[in-house]
């Protein structure tokens, strides 16, 4: 496993960010448990529950799974009931683009670790999950281990921690797709309310935590929320046309998109000029090459027309068919719907034919009506955000690219050639 | 063992008491019996290589569901198979940022070297060719694909020279291409 992704750089301007999460460059074993104290974990257990989640709430962590939503509050809303509680840990990372939790589970088991037992002590849970993606066999081996010497140690009391690896279903992503998958069913999201918090795995109180969330836990428990607001780390997936492609960790609001292009990725393969940016995977509006100073956190990449979700950074340098790209991100959604919502499981099916057919020359003009008129009878009338999900590449192409869908039509064939490097 | 177990064990098993016992020790190890039921149904394809009903059934069984219910899975997750493949499954993934680096490309010289079509298996069921929709999560080290569950990334220049080699071993087709 060669991974020249998180080597050092050797430029010496500006003194380089120390990564706090992504801490061992380079490193392709895992961190073993010699390397690693569990000190946050003592210092949170001389702290009260309600503490150690106000230290998190403090710190101002938001969600590292896509939505951002603050992992203090959400552990507040943990009723203070008897009876079970569980913690599940989304590792299923199947956004295209992201690789952000492999890297961590591979070469950081015991920080999440930490990081699950922090979180399980603050609301009350003994039992937690980590919902691994089934391809992820290393990750989950790995982590495995590492609970196993950590077990060994006394380190986990009366907690428990299970490995439970799916089987290739990006809908498991989905928290309430996920707990269906946990329980033994056909993972297809759940109406809500209820909530997980209030009714979530097994009918019990659960808290839904993405990996990334969770390695940030033990940094904040030992350095505290003041420290940790002030830095915000965030781990940025660089993937596509760059000389460099890897997992970068940098401060939330500390770089553009074209810095992290150039400095992180060493810029865009073969000297090419950017086309645009998906900044979230598959998952959100591509953003065009204007937008490139645009800072990555999420408020701006918001502002810019997009979101900044998972931060996984694709790269499309000029020779790209965006009808291509769109085509290629629609098939994943329409092979990954659930099926449980109609206009979900139709439109996505639609929207990849008309695509292909405009892919191939095979389109006319009134398939761009077509595409954002099926776009707009999925978007907000579905169950779970897969069908925003599926709608963003085609509504942000149609919109931003026209000229290039016309073409196709126009000339009876895609313009583009090969579009790989 | 309970009763239903043993009950079931009465008829013959498609599965081997080995497999059988660790069945059984995994739905031991969750809080419900049924949370169990996804990581049987990989222990029982490890054995078998794909799950046709029988298979499907004893498994229901052991775990306490109906058949409809564990069929239920076996339809829907893309890693459980309902289909013999080849010996070897070379996997290649497709997805954009793969794609970005020469993916489709890797997909073609695959297809050549083995004389096949993508979702097609040899002639003489060595090695299946699949083309994946989904992300593998190292789109870092593209173009990669997935053989037997185990990466194979970086595939360019030597690396992707051996690589072809491999396969046309593992397909029994060595020395024929030009
Ligand atoms: C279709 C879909 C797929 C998702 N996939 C993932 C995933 O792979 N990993 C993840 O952490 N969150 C994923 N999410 C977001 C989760 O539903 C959930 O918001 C998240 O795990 C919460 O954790 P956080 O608060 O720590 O971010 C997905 C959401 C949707 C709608
Ligand atoms: S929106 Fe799509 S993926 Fe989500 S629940 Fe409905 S059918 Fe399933
Ligand atoms: S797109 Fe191929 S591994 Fe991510």
């Amino acid at each position: 496993m060669s991974s020249a992704a998180t080597e050092r750089f050797d430029t010496d301007t500006p003194p380089p960010y120390q990564p706090v999460l992504l801490c061992h460059p380079g490193r392709t074993e895992p961190v073993a448990l010699d390397e690693y104290e569990y000190r946050a974990w003592r210092k949170a257990q001389e702290m009260s529950p309600e503490q150690v989640i106000e230290e998190v709430k403090g710190s101002n962590l938001k969600g590292r799974g896509g939505a951002a939503f603050p992992t203090g509050l959400k552990w507040s809303f943990v009723p203070k009931i008897e009876g079970p509680k569980y913690l599940c840990v989304n590792a299923d990372e199947s956004e295209p683009g992201t690789f952000k939790d492999r890297e961590l589970m591979e070469i950081e088991p015991h920080m999440l670790i930490e990081g699950i037992l922090i979180a399980c002590y603050s609301f009350g849970a003994r039992t937690a999950f980590v919902y691994v993606r089934g391809e992820y066999r290393t990750a989950a081996q790995r982590l495995e281990n590492a609970i196993e010497e950590a077990r060994r140690a006394g380190l986990l009391g009366d907690y428990q921690i299970l490995v439970f690896r799916g089987a290739g279903a990006y809908i498991c992503g989905e928290e309430t797709a996920l707990l269906e998958s946990l329980e033994g069913r056909r993972p297809m999201p759940r109406s809500r309310p209820p909530f997980p918090a209030v009714e979530g795995l097994y009918g019990r109180p659960s808290v839904i935590n993405n990996v990334e969330t969770l390695v940030n836990v033990p940094h904040i428990i030992n350095r505290g929320a003041e420290w940790f607001k002030a830095l915000d780390p965030k781990i940025f997936c660089l993937s596509g046309h760059v000389n460099r492609p890897g997992n970068y960790e940098r401060p939330l609001g500390s770089l553009t998109f074209r810095q992290l292009i150039d400095e992180c990725g060493q810029g865009v393969h073969g000297g090419h000029q950017v086309k645009g940016v998906l900044p979230a995977g598959a998952s959100a509006p591509i953003l065009t090459a204007d937008k490139l100073d645009t800072l990555l956190d999420y408020d701006s990449v918001r502002e810019a027309g997009s979101m900044l979700g998972s931060a996984s950074l694709i790269v499309l340098d000029e020779r790209v068919c965006m009808v291509r790209a769109a085509a290629r991100m629609v098939e994943f959604f329409r092979k990954e719907s659930c099926g449980k919502c109609t206009p979900c499981r139709e439109g996505t099916t639609w929207l990849h034919k008309v695509l292909t057919r405009l892919e191939q020359g095979q389109g006319s003009e009134a398939d761009l009506d077509l595409l954002l008129s099926l776009s707009d009878e999925i978007s907000g009338k579905v169950l779970c955000a897969l069908g925003d999900f599926a709608v963003s590449p085609v509504v942000a192409t149609v919109s931003q690219f026209r000229d290039e869908y016309l073409a196709h039509v126009r000339q009876g064939r895609c313009p583009v050639g090969s579009w790989a490097e | 063992m309970n009763v239903q177990d043993q009950e079931a064990a009465g008829s013959a098993s498609p599965l081997s008491a080995a497999v059988e016992e660790r069945i059984r020790a995994e739905v031991g190890r969750y809080p419900q019996r049924r949370t169990g039921l996804l990581p049987a149904l990989k222990i029982a394809q490890e054995e078998t290589h794909f799950l046709p009903p029988p298979v499907i059934a004893r498994v229901a069984d052991m775990v306490g569901v109906s058949h409809a219910s564990a069929n239920e899975l076996v339809t829907f997750y893309s890693m459980l198979r309902t289909k013999p493949l080849g010996t070897t499954v070379v996997e290649v993934c497709a997805q954009l940022p793969c794609a970005l680096r020469g993916a489709d490309e890797l997909l073609g010289l695959l297809a050549a070297a083995l004389e096949i079509e993508p979702g097609d298996t040899t002639p003489n069921g060595a090695v299946t060719l699949l083309r994946s929709h989904e992300c593998f999560g190292a789109c870092n080290r593209a173009p990669m694909c997935v053989v037997n569950d185990e990466y194979r990334e970086n595939l360019r220049g030597k690396a992707l020279e051996a690589f072809l080699a491999e396969v046309e071993t593992a397909a029994g087709l060595e020395g024929q291409t030009s």
